[in-house]
């Protein structure tokens, strides 16, 4: 028994992760939980990542934050999806970043000492700024359950100190 | 019947030693001191990533409980690492006494944008 009421909205959303390309789409609730569950798997990915290639003290302090953070986020929209009786659906942004996550990890996997820790924060800051955008303007707006969209605003709240934290982190890197 | 005594007296002395043992279990945030009439807890709210108040004032003997409203875990743990509240999940709680005077900044370990101070002021002081 789906709970959560799909909605046809349109939904735009700008999704610039590598490429700077624009995704218009319509989703629903479940595939808007999906998108963002999956945002944070692979935002765990690209930490592990970090931990096993920088030897870099802040890449490391802000990968295990990365884990540690999206975890907790994600185990309360598994049980939040527990509760309503539901199951997100697979859909086009969340193929497109995990597309794009894979081409990444590729590139990042190629390379060593600061280049890394460069290419990573990089992509850290990137990567929450057109999250994070995504989830303001498309997800929170237009998600119908409440519940969903409590979780939503409490973790773009968790995200937006991560876009800070990257920011800084970039900073200190001094990565020309 | 002088076994029966030894009996009771055993019941007796189990039944206080698990009800001791479930008390102090229910305490375990608690620093194992004990508290006199006048001890008061303070509350420091975490959410948002920020503590508030992020700036408290106590009286020595005082408790400061930390409380995460946020879904991402937190710390409170001094600079000098005398002392902290260790990980902190969503609607978890630490207790801490505060014994010595003076200001301690603390920040959380996870979040070091997230700061705060506690301020212990000397027992009789107004």
């Amino acid at each position: 028994m789906a709970k959560i009421k799909l909605i046809s909205a349109a939904v735009v959303l700008v999704t610039s992760l590598t490429t700077g390309t624009i995704a218009e789409d319509k989703m629903n609730d479940l595939e808007i939980a999906h998108s963002a569950y999956t945002a944070g798997v692979l935002d765990i990915r690209y930490a592990h990542l970090a931990l096993a290639i920088s030897e870099n003290v802040d890449v490391k302090a802000f990968a295990q934050t990365m884990i540690r953070d999206h975890e907790a986020v994600n185990q309360q929209a598994v049980a939040l999806i527990r509760k309503l009786e539901v199951t997100p659906q697979d859909n086009e942004l969340s193929k497109f970043l995990v597309k794009g996550a894979a081409k990444k990890r590729e590139k990042l996997l190629r390379l060593k000492g600061k280049k890394f820790d460069c290419a990573y924060a990089q992509n850290e800051l990137g990567y929450h700024q057109v999250v994070n955008k995504t989830v303001a303007t498309a997800f929170i707006p237009n998600v119908t359950v409440p519940e969903l969209k409590e979780l939503l605003g409490d973790a773009l709240a968790t995200f937006k100190v991560h876009e800070r934290h990257a920011d800084r982190m970039v900073d200190k890197l001094n990565c020309s | 019947m002088l076994f029966h005594k030894k009996t009771s007296w055993l019941a007796i002395f189990w039944l206080l030693a698990a009800v001791l043992i479930t008390a102090a279990n229910a305490e375990d945030n608690v620093d194992a001191r004990p508290l006199d009439q006048t001890t008061v807890i303070h509350q420091v709210v975490i959410t948002k990533f920020k503590f508030i108040p992020a700036n408290i004032i106590i009286k020595q003997g005082d408790i400061v409980e930390w409380i995460n409203l946020d879904i991402a875990p937190h710390t409170a743990t001094v600079n000098t690492k005398t002392w902290g509240t260790g990980k902190l999940g969503q609607k978890q709680t630490k207790k801490i006494i505060f014994t010595l005077t003076g200001t301690s900044f603390y920040i959380c370990t996870f979040h070091p944008s997230m700061h705060g101070t506690v301020t212990v002021l000397p027992k009789n002081s107004e």
